[in-house]
């Protein structure tokens, strides 16, 4: 199984492993979408947004995860119902709530707010608790967008299927831009 | 010896007769014209002027006129005579030699009396007879081959001394004198001019080796022939005006050939493909010297390759091969070329800007706008919030008056010590009185006088709610003041902003003035070609647009002058027979209107015959390969019918292709130009008396004057160019036709009535879970045919200032986005495109549109809604229930809580009774008015305990009636209560 430091740590060439620089600790967050809880990497987005300035404009031609479009600074954000795209129920509700949040991240020149509930920052997770999983090693039973799987107390939880699911949020927001441009998303619900 | 001078003014009035004459024939010599006839005529004028001026030169004794006059008679006479091959090279002397007379003129009416040559002028027309002299003589003229059209094949070549020659006098100065003394013609070319030219062939350069590539693939060839040509009409047009002649001529041709590619008399074979490549990549070398020589003489060889490459193609003409192809070198040469030349500047009044700069600069502005407007959100917030603290300063004023009667009340009976003076000690003043316990006091009373400075803890906490009450009216006043600061702050800025920005998109506006020059540029050298006599009137005023309008507004209105004179202004003879002025007028009007600018180009010519139109529309073919008008169609044809004909392809009314027009190309390139810029184009013409095309264009391409709609809780802008008319529609102007398809019967503009193919705007825009009630109708439309798309609301119209927005939303349909007062994002749509997609896809119609009266009712949501006025009893309700898991939401009034209810019904309402705009009561009594919110649940939470109270919220349909304070405890089980109750009236879900 490859480890989440592989993609971005690895040891310079020439160098043994032994002496490699130890892999810097993650920074994540925990969020609920579509009834579950994931873990995002802090990396992946490019901001957390705690509340819209102004509602939303419905985007013509748009699939219903598509929620519309809402001013953030100077920018135009797209806001994606994320549980829906992800194949749940609707989840954004008429009125924003506390732990509501945004979790921002940019394709092309298209923004994408991605809502989630329940946020809490989980801080700094040890590189060695978090396995990647590729496409191949997805089970049936994996949720798509898949990115890793979390054993925050080690292998014992893992055999007990206790594993929090990290989500892959570059790869829903690539999808969503996909298909808003023109072509079905792999992976959307709608 | 020389004449009197008292005869020099009548010399120097004929000699400029004649210099006038010599650059009309020598334009006319010059042009890339393909008409033997006017060449002939020409030659022959230049003949007859030479006589003339040989006369002329021998009776005043002025010797290098008559030299050069007689050289012009004898060399011309010879060439008539043997129909000299090259009448194009015979322009370059006569220019010298018109030159040569301009300058002596110009010295002898600085004299104002006749001057003898001197010793150098004398050299320089030898000099000059001896080059026309050698150019006829030693000439190694070709084989006179007529082409198609008769002309004389004028490719040529040169013997090296001819050569030599030409060279010499294109290198001199004085040849680039002339040329800017002829204004037009030569290989200098107005340096003014010369920038945009380069800008605007580099796009369209790009352009045509874009579409060249298209034509190896499985693309229809037909529309990118199409763009072709109208890329190289674009280029022709353009080049001869300025004086870039050479470029010109290379656009002539490419026009000519993908004329004979749309007509399918030659094929697109490797040789045709080759030599637009070619002839793009010479126009590329040449942009390149006009932008760094002002001139665009270039390479003859290639030069001369493409003339004879053409020759060769048009040779092929009726023997063309259906399985003509493009091999794959060809194609490879085709895709790997570059696509996008480099330079673009826009000239601004005075100044040269970058566009790009100020664009940068605008959407800097709209940022700080944007934080303008965030600011503005904020500073309503303080106010909510003053006001909230304003009140409960009020109600804890209420509470201290309540408290001191109570007081009163018991001091008076006995019961309590004296009360402390209205002025309460500090609260940081030592505490010199007792802990007594109340009553305490009033039984010491009893016994000894009371003491002022023992106060109860009653009195304290009196005390201490007067110095907090006596605060917080001083922060409040401090915080008003702050925020009235504030405000007019805010104002400033507003003003500030709003200036800044109406003068920064100022910046992009230009006079209409600057297309004037073009113009008259294009009427003198079409006029001189035509033989016709023109003149050129303007009506601007301070008329100023959008600097990218006037770039692309120039083209439009050259063709425009240029079929005018062409086609519109009859010959002299011709007016005087039909009673008119010799002279020709074309008036060009410009006038700001609410909407924009209007322009009108008017002309006194013979005006267009709206049957000739049909005519020409009926044997043209359009893409199909059908007719573009069936004689049926040509029948019912109205006039407007067919001026809009004129619009299409190959559709023209001119007898004979001429350089200047009558390649039906022009006016469907200046529709395109003018639409691409929101602008519309109109034609109005009597025959005999003129026409007039009228262009509607916006001020300015960085706002869109556009009107807000509504589609429930979604705004959008439109421009209002995209708007027919709006009218009003209510439930009985709809019906379902047999076809299936809704349709909505609408008053029209003359009173009568009109069934047009209707939609609602969210079905347009596949919003279908937000209902309409379609009280407006927007009339769009498209392709000559009106539709209907119903709107809620149809709100202010105001300019609009358009930002960017992604890709995948431009897609959809979306032109840009402005940014409402509010700070909402306000899409701007491309109606009549979103419209057309609509129609194309059979969704136009297909669905009958929901009015008022059927409205479905919100979706039912799974949260409680709190609704209390106290901001720390809601915060401490939320808490309570999500802590008992349940989904909460949260209201500060009535109001407010019928307008989150309208968006998604909740499970239940924990509603308090006082509360300011609507206490719970109201609240009550508008749900169970509306039926789709009847079946709301709700339990009453207040401080009222009256039994009257109770009663009534009973009444109105509460579940229960809980008086504050309540546990937490009590409250869920009240809710669990009546959540588990059947709903007063099922709600409709």
């Amino acid at each position: 199984m490859p480890h989440i430091a592989d993609d971005h740590h690895d040891a310079p060439l020439g160098m043994p492993a032994d002496v490699a620089p130890t892999p810097p600790e993650i920074d994540c967050v925990f969020c609920t979408i579509a009834g579950r809880r994931w873990g995002v990497r802090l990396r992946d987005v490019e901001r957390i947004v705690a509340q819209m300035d102004a509602p939303p404009v419905a985007i013509p031609h748009s699939p219903a995860w598509a929620r519309g479009i809402f001013r953030l600074g100077a920018d135009f954000v797209t806001l994606i119902d994320t549980s829906r795209f992800l194949g749940g129920a609707v989840s954004i509700p008429p009125r924003w709530q506390r732990d509501h949040a945004l979790l921002l991240c940019s394709v092309a020149d298209a923004q994408f707010g991605f809502f989630v509930s329940e946020l809490s920052l989980a801080g700094a997770i040890d590189p060695a608790e978090l396995h990647l999983v590729r496409a191949a090693e997805a089970l049936p039973t994996d949720p798509p967008y898949l990115l890793g799987r979390y054993y925050p107390q080690g292998e014992r939880v893992a055999q007990a299927g206790g594993a929090i699911h990290f989500l892959d949020v570059q790869r829903v927001a690539a999808d969503c831009l996909h298909a808003l441009d023109g072509e079905d998303a792999p992976d959307a619900a709608d | 010896m020389l004449p009197t001078d008292t005869y020099f003014p009548i010399f120097a009035e004929e000699m400029a007769h004649h210099i006038d004459e010599l650059q009309r024939q020598e334009l006319t010599l010059a042009s890339p014209t393909r008409s033997g006839d006017s060449l002939e005529d020409a030659l022959d004028r230049v003949q007859r002027l030479g006589h003339a001026l040989a006369s002329l030169g021998k009776t005043v004794r002025m010797t290098d006129f008559a030299l050069l006059g007689a050289t012009l008679e004898t060399v011309l006479s010879q060439v008539l005579t043997g129909r000299y091959p090259m009448p194009r090279l015979i322009a370059v002397p006569i220019t010298y030699v018109t030159v040569h007379l301009q300058a002596r003129m110009d010295r002898m009416n600085a004299a104002g009396r006749f001057l003898a040559p001197d010793l150098g002028e004398m050299a320089e027309a030898e000099r000059t007879a001896q080059m026309i002299r050698t150019l006829v003589a030693d000439s190694d003229a070709p084989a006179t081959s007529p082409r198609e059209d008769g002309a004389p094949d004028d490719t040529p070549v040169f013997s090296a001394d001819i050569q030599n020659i030409v060279d010499a006098f294109m290198q001199s100065e004085l040849s680039r004198s002339a040329m800017r003394f002829l204004g037009s013609g030569g290989p200098s070319i107005e340096p003014d001019l010369i920038e945009t030219l380069v800008g605007e062939f580099s796009d369209d350069l790009g352009a045509l080796r874009q579409l060249l590539a298209q034509l190896g693939t499985s693309a229809p060839p037909q529309p990118i022939l199409t763009e072709m040509s109208e890329r190289a009409h674009k280029i022709k047009g353009s080049a001869h005006t300025a004086g870039a002649h050479i470029v010109g001529n290379i656009g002539e041709m490419m026009e000519d050939l993908l004329g004979m590619l749309r007509q399918k008399r030659i094929s697109v074979n490797d040789a045709t493909a080759r030599w637009f490549i070619n002839a793009i990549d010479t126009l590329d070398t040449l942009l390149t010297l006009l932008a760094t020589t002002q001139s665009d003489e270039g390479d003859s060889e290639a030069l001369a390759n493409l003339h004879e490459g053409y020759a060769i193609i048009m040779a092929t003409i009726s023997n063309v091969s259906p399985h003509d192809t493009l091999s794959m070198p060809v194609l490879a040469d085709l895709r790997a070329a570059p696509t996008t030349p480099a330079h673009s500047q826009t000239a601004i009044g005075g100044a040269r800007l970058d566009v790009r700069r100020l664009d940068h600069l605008l959407e800097a502005l709209s940022t700080l706008f944007i934080n303008h407007i965030e600011t503005g959100r904020v500073h309503e917030e303080a106010l909510t919030g003053e006001r909230e603290i304003e009140r409960a300063i009020t109600r804890l004023t209420q509470l201290y008056d309540r408290l001191r009667r109570e007081r009163i009340q018991l001091v008076q009976q006995g019961t309590h010590a004296p009360s402390p003076p209205e002025s309460a000690a500090p609260l940081n003043a030592p505490p010199r009185w007792g802990t007594s316990q109340p009553g305490s006091a009033a039984r010491e009373g009893a016994d000894a006088p009371p003491d002022m400075e023992q106060y109860s803890e009653f009195d304290l906490i009196m005390a201490m709610l007067g110095e907090t009450l006596s605060d917080l009216r001083a922060m409040d006043l401090q915080l008003q003041t702050a925020l009235h600061h504030t405000q007019r702050q805010y104002e400033y800025d507003d003003y500030l902003t709003t200036t800044l920005q109406r003068d920064l998109l100022a910046l992009r506006l230009v006079p209409l003035r600057e297309v004037e020059y073009r113009l008259h540029l294009t009427l003198r050298a079409v006029a001189a070609e035509e033989h016709k006599t023109v003149e050129l009137s303007f009506d601007l005023g301070d008329v100023e647009i959008d600097s990218d309008i006037v770039t692309v507004l120039v083209e439009p209105l050259t063709q425009i002058v240029r079929n005018a004179v062409v086609h519109g202004i009859e010959t002299g003879e011709d007016r005087r027979d039909a009673g008119k002025d010799p002279l020709g007028h074309i008036h060009v009007r410009a006038a700001m209107t609410d909407e924009g600018v209007t322009i009108a180009i008017s002309d006194d010519g013979r005006g267009i015959s709206p049957h000739k139109i049909a005519a020409s529309a009926m044997m043209v073919q359009g893409p199909d390969g059908l007719p573009l008008l069936t004689e049926e169609a040509a029948r019912g044809l109205s006039r407007e019918g067919a001026f809009a004909l004129m619009f299409l392809p190959d559709v023209s009314t001119a007898v004979e292709v001429r350089p200047a027009a009558g390649r039906g190309m022009g006016l469907p390139t200046v529709r395109r130009a003018i639409t691409g810029v929101r602008g519309t184009i109109t034609i109005d013409s009597e025959p005999g008396s003129g026409t007039t095309f009228t262009l509607h264009l916006p001020i300015t391409l960085s706002t869109i004057r556009s009107v807000v709609v509504g589609a429930e809780a979604n705004h959008y802008a439109i421009p209002l160019s995209d708007i027919a008319r709006t009218t009003r529609v209510g439930p009985n102007d709809l019906f379902t036709a047999d076809d299936g398809r809704a349709y909505a019967r609408l008053s029209d503009l003359l009173g009568g009535e009109a069934t047009l193919p209707v939609v609602t705007l969210a079905d347009l825009l596949d919003h279908r879970e937000i209902p309409m009630r379609g009280a407006h109708a927007l009339i769009v439309t498209v392709e000559g045919r009106d539709y209907a798309v119903l709107v809620d609301d149809l709100g202010e119209q105001r300019d609009m200032v358009v930002r960017r927005v992604p890709r995948h939303l431009r897609r959809q349909g979306v032109r840009g986005a402005a940014i409402n007062p509010d700070g909402a994002v306000l899409l701007i749509l491309d109606l009549p495109r979103v419209v057309a997609e609509a129609i194309a896809a059979g969704r136009f119609g297909a669905r009958a549109p929901v009015l008022a009266g059927a409205v479905p009712p919100p979706p039912q949501g799974d949260y409680l809604l709190v609704v209390d006025d106290s901001p720390s009893m809601r915060q401490g309700l939320r808490q309570q229930l999500q802590a008992a898991g349940f989904n909460v939401q949260t209201a500060r009034d009535g109001l407010d809580a019928i307008q989150q209810i309208t968006a998604q019904l909740p499970r239940l309402l924990v509603l308090d009774v006082e509360m300011p705009q609507m206490n719970g009561y109201d609240v009550l009594e508008v749900l169970r008015a509306h039926p789709p919110f009847k079946g709301v649940r709700a339990i009453m939470l207040t401080s009222r305990s009256a039994a009257r109270y109770r009663e009534h919220a009973l009444q109105l349909g509460a579940l229960d009636y809980l008086i504050k304070p309540v546990t937490g405890e009590g409250l869920v089980a009240a809710i669990t209560r009546a959540l588990a109750t059947t709903a007063h009236t099922t709600p409709a879900t």
